[in-house]
C-alpha cells in the first residue's frame, strides 16, 4: 500500500470541440456558471478574486472566494480556492487554498482538458470532508458516482 | 444548508465534527515528509521499534523519531504493541486508507464537473 503518495487529484476529459472553444467555456462567466452550477461575482483575470456562489442541488448559497492565478489562452488555467461553506467568523485570507489547474491539450478530434488540484493539507481535506460528511444528499451523488464506475 | 443540518438531528452532527477532527489530525500527521517516509519504512519492511528506526534514519535523533511516531499514533495511523521490552510500532491500513478515500471522493466530484463541462459545450451546437 503507498502511503507517501502526494495528496493530489488529476483528472481529465476529451471534449469534441477545439481549444479555443473549451476556453470560453472555462473563462466567460455566463458559461462557466451554467455548467460548474455558480454565480460569480466579478469578471475571471489574472491576478484577480472572484467570489463564486453554488447553485448545485444540496450545496446552494456556499459562497467562497476564488483567485485567478493565470491565464493563459487557450492553454491553461489556474485558480486558488478553498471551497465549503464559509464561516463569517474565520478570516479566510489566513486559509491555506489548493491549486486548480485545467490544462487544455489539442488531440486528435478536440480537446483534451487536464484537471488537477493539487496542495491539500490537513485543513483543506478536512474541512471539504466536511461538505459530504454534513450532506447527506452529496453522499447519495458519490455513492451514485461509484456506483457508475463499478458498473 | 443549514436548515439541511437542522433536519439531521443533533446525533449527526456529533459524528460529522468526530469525523472532522478525526480527518483533521489525520492529514497534519500525514503532511510532514519525516512522517512519511517512516511510515513508508513500516509499511515495506513491517512493524519496527523506535531503536530500529533511529539506526535505519540516520538524520534523525531517537528523540525526533519518538515525536513523530506519537503524532501518527495520535492520527490513529499507527499502532503500538509491547514486544519484550521496546514497544513495536505497526501501520494501521485503515486510517491510511480513510484519507486515500477523502482524496477518491473529492476526485469523483471532479469527475462529474467535467461531464458537465463536456455536456455543456457538446450539446450545444
Amino acid at each position: 500500500m503507498a502511503v507517501a503518495e502526494e495528496h493530489r487529484i488529476d483528472r481529465s476529459i476529451t471534449i469534441k470541440a477545439p481549444p479555443e472553444r473549451v476556453w470560453r467555456a472555462l473563462t466567460n462567466p455566463a458559461e462557466l456558471s451554467t455548467w460548474f452550477k455558480v454565480q460569480i461575482e466579478g469578471e475571471l483575470a489574472p491576478n484577480t478574486e472572484v467570489w463564486m456562489t453554488s447553485t448545485h442541488a444540496g450545496f446552494e448559497g456556499q459562497r467562497f472566494h476564488v483567485r485567478i492565478v493565470e491565464m493563459s489562452p487557450p492553454h491553461r488555467l489556474v485558480w486558488q480556492w478553498h471551497p465549503g461553506e464559509v464561516d463569517p467568523n474565520v478570516d479566510y485570507s489566513r486559509e491555506p487554498r489548493t491549486t486548480v489547474t485545467f490544462a487544455l491539450e489539442p488531440v486528435a478530434g478536440g480537446t483534451k482538458v487536464n484537471l488537477s488540484e493539487t496542495g491539500f493539507d490537513a485543513i483543506a481535506l478536512a474541512r471539504r470532508a466536511k461538505v459530504f460528511a454534513d450532506n447527506s444528499q452529496g453522499w447519495a451523488e458519490v455513492l451514485g458516482w461509484l456506483q457508475q464506475y463499478a458498473e | 444548508m443549514p436548515s439541511r443540518v437542522a433536519d439531521s438531528g443533533p446525533r449527526v452532527r456529533t459524528g460529522a465534527k468526530r469525523r472532522i477532527a478525526g480527518a483533521a489530525a489525520l492529514f497534519a500527521a500525514l503532511g510532514d515528509p519525516t512522517r512519511l517516509a517512516l511510515l513508508e519504512h513500516l509499511s515495506d519492511r513491517g512493524p519496527a521499534s523506535i531503536t530500529m528506526l533511529a539506526d535505519r534514519f540516520t538524520a534523525m535523533t531517537r528523540q525526533g523519531v519518538t515525536k513523530h511516531l506519537h503524532v501518527l499514533a495520535a492520527a490513529g495511523v499507527i499502532d503500538g504493541s509491547r514486544l519484550g521490552r521496546e514497544r513495536v510500532w505497526a501501520l494501521n491500513p485503515e486510517r491510511i486508507a480513510d484519507a486515500q478515500r477523502h482524496l477518491e471522493v473529492l476526485a469523483r466530484e471532479w469527475d462529474d464537473v467535467l461531464s458537465r463541462l463536456k455536456a455543456h459545450i457538446e450539446d450545444s451546437v
